[in-house]
C-alpha cells in the first residue's frame, strides 16, 4: 500500500505501516502535505502548514527507527501518524491566533502545548494548525479571521465550529487526526457536521497547557479522527498528570493514567443504555432523531431518560460563558472593542455587564445539575443523544426552524451538547449516515465522569457493525 | 422575526425579562453600567449587546425557578498552592 493510499485509512493502520517498515514516516508526511496542498483552496481547513518542521521531525522518526533504538521506536503508538491542532494550541515559533486578527502579531509562542508534546513523543509528527471560530466563540467557523472553513462532504455548507479546521481536516483526508477544543459543543458540533468521530473526554482530564482559553471553567481539549481506535491511541497519550515543575493547567485534575485502549473490543454487553429524551428530541430534527434511533436500536437501548435540570444547565453554560470570556478580553475591549467580529464584541460586551449575582446562581445550579445528572447515572452508564439539531445548513445560513420558531443558526447548533459539557461528561460522537440524503450526522455517547471506556466502547461496537463509519469526503 | 432561544422563550413575558427588569430597564442599566466600566457602547453595538443581554436575563430567570438549599454552593475550582508547587 502506498503512502497516498494509507492517507484513506486511519491512523493506527498508518503507524503500523511505519512500523513495519512498509512506508516510511517521511513517504507519510509528504503525502499528507500533497494532499493539504491539493484541497485545502476549496477547504480551507489549514491556517498554517509546517512543512519543514513536518519533514524534520519525519526525518527523525525515520532515522531512530534505522538506529540501535529502533525497536523501541517502533513500539510508539502513532509512529509517523501526521496530525494537526486547532490554531489556539501553541506551536513553538508561531503566533497562537485562536481564530482572531488580534492576536495576529502577538509574539510567537516559545513552545509546544502539552498536548501537541504528548502526541509527538508518542510518535506522531505535528503538519499544522487549523481554522476556528474567532477565540471559540461560535459554531459555525465563519468568524475566523481566515474566513470560512468549508464541509469536505458538501463545500457549500458549513462545518460547524469552533473547531470547524479541526473536524474538516480529517473529513478531507488531510490527515487523520486532530485535537480541538470543547466549552459548550466546539468539538462535538463539527465533527457532526462533518461526518468524523471525537472525543470530548471528561472535564479536567487533559492539561490544556499552552492552549489559548476561552472559558477556564468549561473549556476541555479532544481528539476528532475516523475512527474510535484512533481516538483511543491518541486520548492514552494524550492523558496523565503533568509535571510537578514547569507550567501546569490548574484546572487539570492530574489523575494517573487510565488506559482504554486495552478494553476497546469488549463491546456493549453489560453496559446500561438509555436514549435521552424532551429537551433533547424538542430541539432536535427528524433526520437527528433518525440517527439517535437507529443507534439506539443498534445498541439495544430501549428507555427514555429525562435528564433533570437540562434546560438549567444549558442557561448555566451561556451565562458562564459569557461573563468568563468577557473577563478574558476585558481590556481590549474597553479600548479596541472595534477589533472584535461584531457578534463576538456584541457577546462580550453583554458578558462583561452581567450581575454578579447571575453567575453565582449559575454556579450553584451547575452544582445542583451535576449532582441530579449522577443520580441518573446510578441506573445507567450510557446515555444517548443527538449531537447537532440538524445536519450542515448552507454557508451564511442566519436562521433554522426549531420546534416551529426560526431560531439564530449559530445559538441552535450548540442546543444539544452545552448541556452536557457544562457539567464537563465524558461524550464520544459517532457519525451516523443515510438519515439525510447525502449529509452526516453525529450521536453523542454520554458517559459519568471519567468514564471514557464506556463511550469509546459504544463507539467501537457501532463501527464494528457498519452501523458508523467516518469516510474521506470525495474531492478529487 | 428571528430570535435566539433565550429570547424567543421569554417573548410572551417580555415586559418582565428577568428580575423584574424590563426591556427598558435593561437598556438603562446598559448605558449605566458601560459607562462605569469604561466599556464602549456605540449606538452600533446596541441592539447587538442587547440582545445578548436580554438572552442572559432570561437565563437567569429561568435559574431562579431552580429549588435550592441554602448550603448549596457552587462549584469550587480554586485549589489552595502548596509551597512545593509554587513556580
Amino acid at each position: 500500500m502506498t503512502a497516498t493510499q494509507l492517507l484513506a485509512r486511519d491512523a493506527g493502520a498508518m503507524a503500523a505501516a511505519v512500523s513495519a517498515g512498509t512506508v516510511t514516516a517521511t513517504a507519510l508526511v509528504q503525502a499528507a502535505l500533497h494532499r493539504i496542498e491539493a484541497t485545502n483552496g476549496r477547504v480551507n481547513a489549514f491556517t498554517e502548514v509546517v512543512r519543514d518542521r513536518a519533514l524534520r521531525r519525519a526525518g527523525q522518526v525515520d532515522a531512530s527507527l534505522a538506529s540501535a533504538a529502533g525497536e523501541r521506536t517502533r513500539e510508539l503508538p502513532l509512529l509517523g501518524v501526521p496530525f494537526a491542532v486547532k490554531n489556539s494550541f501553541d506551536i513553538a515559533g508561531l503566533a497562537t491566533l485562536a481564530g482572531s486578527r488580534i492576536e495576529r502579531d502577538t509574539a510567537p509562542a516559545r513552545s509546544d502545548a502539552a498536548a501537541v508534546r504528548r502526541l509527538e513523543q508518542a510518535g506522531a509528527v505535528l503538519v499544522g494548525a487549523l481554522n476556528m471560530d474567532e477565540y471559540a466563540c461560535g459554531f459555525t467557523t465563519e468568524s475566523g479571521e481566515a474566513g470560512p472553513t468549508r464541509n469536505p462532504h458538501d463545500l457549500e455548507r458549513i462545518a460547524g465550529g469552533s473547531s470547524g479546521g479541526s473536524a474538516a481536516a480529517v473529513a478531507a483526508g488531510q490527515v487523520p487526526l486532530t485535537l480541538g477544543s470543547d466549552t459548550n459543543g466546539s468539538i462535538r458540533v463539527p465533527a457532526s457536521l462533518c461526518g468524523v468521530y471525537s472525543l470530548k473526554p471528561t472535564l479536567g482530564r487533559l492539561p490544556r497547557t499552552g492552549t489559548y482559553p476561552f472559558v477556564a471553567s468549561l473549556d476541555h481539549l479532544g481528539a476528532l479522527a475516523r475512527s474510535p481506535a484512533d481516538l483511543a491511541l491518541a486520548y492514552d497519550a494524550l492523558q496523565g498528570p503533568e509535571a510537578p515543575t514547569g507550567p501546569r493547567d490548574p484546572g487539570c485534575a492530574q489523575r494517573e493514567r487510565q488506559p482504554v485502549m486495552a478494553s476497546l473490543d469488549r463491546g456493549v454487553h453489560g453496559l446500561k443504555i438509555g436514549v435521552l429524551t424532551g429537551w433533547f428530541r424538542r430541539w432536535a430534527h427528524d433526520d437527528a432523531l433518525a440517527a439517535v434511533d437507529r443507534i439506539a436500536q443498534a445498541v439495544g437501548a430501549r428507555h427514555a431518560v429525562d435528564l433533570p435540570l437540562v434546560e438549567a444547565g444549558q442557561a448555566v453554560a451561556s451565562l458562564m460563558t459569557k461573563a468568563e470570556a468577557a473577563a478574558l478580553h476585558l481590556r481590549h475591549l474597553q479600548r479596541h472593542p472595534r477589533d472584535f467580529e461584531p457578534t463576538t464584541r456584541d457577546r462580550l460586551l453583554a458578558g462583561a455587564m452581567l450581575p454578579a449575582p447571575w453567575i453565582a446562581l449559575a454556579r450553584q445550579v451547575r452544582q445542583r445539575y451535576a449532582e441530579e445528572a449522577a443520580r441518573i447515572f446510578q441506573r445507567y452508564d450510557v446515555l444517548l443523544a443527538a449531537a447537532t439539531p440538524f445536519t450542515a445548513t448552507v454557508l451564511g445560513q442566519p436562521a433554522v426552524e426549531l420546534d416551529g420558531e426560526q431560531l439564530t443558526t449559530a445559538s441552535s447548533l450548540g442546543l444539544l451538547t452545552q448541556p452536557i459539557s457544562c457539567i464537563g461528561l465524558p461524550v464520544c460522537t459517532v457519525p451516523v449516515w443515510g438519515s439525510h440524503g447525502w449529509l452526516p450526522i453525529g450521536v453523542q455517547v454520554i458517559a459519568a465522569p471519567w468514564c471514557e471506556d464506556k463511550v469509546l466502547r459504544v463507539a467501537a461496537e457501532l463501527e464494528r457493525a457498519g452501523i458508523s463509519y467516518a469516510p474521506v469526503a470525495d474531492l478529487d | 422575526m428571528v430570535h435566539n432561544r433565550q429570547q424567543m422563550q421569554s417573548r410572551p413575558e417580555a415586559a418582565s425579562t428577568s428580575t423584574s427588569m424590563s426591556e427598558a430597564d435593561c437598556q438603562v442599566y446598559l448605558q449605566v453600567a458601560s459607562a462605569a466600566l469604561g466599556l464602549p457602547f456605540d449606538r452600533e453595538f446596541r441592539p447587538g449587546v442587547l440582545r445578548e443581554f436580554l438572552a442572559s436575563a432570561a437565563d437567569a430567570k429561568s435559574l431562579e425557578a431552580v429549588p435550592l438549599a441554602p448550603h448549596q454552593e457552587g462549584v469550587a475550582s480554586f485549589v489552595p498552592v502548596v509551597v512545593e508547587e509554587a513556580r
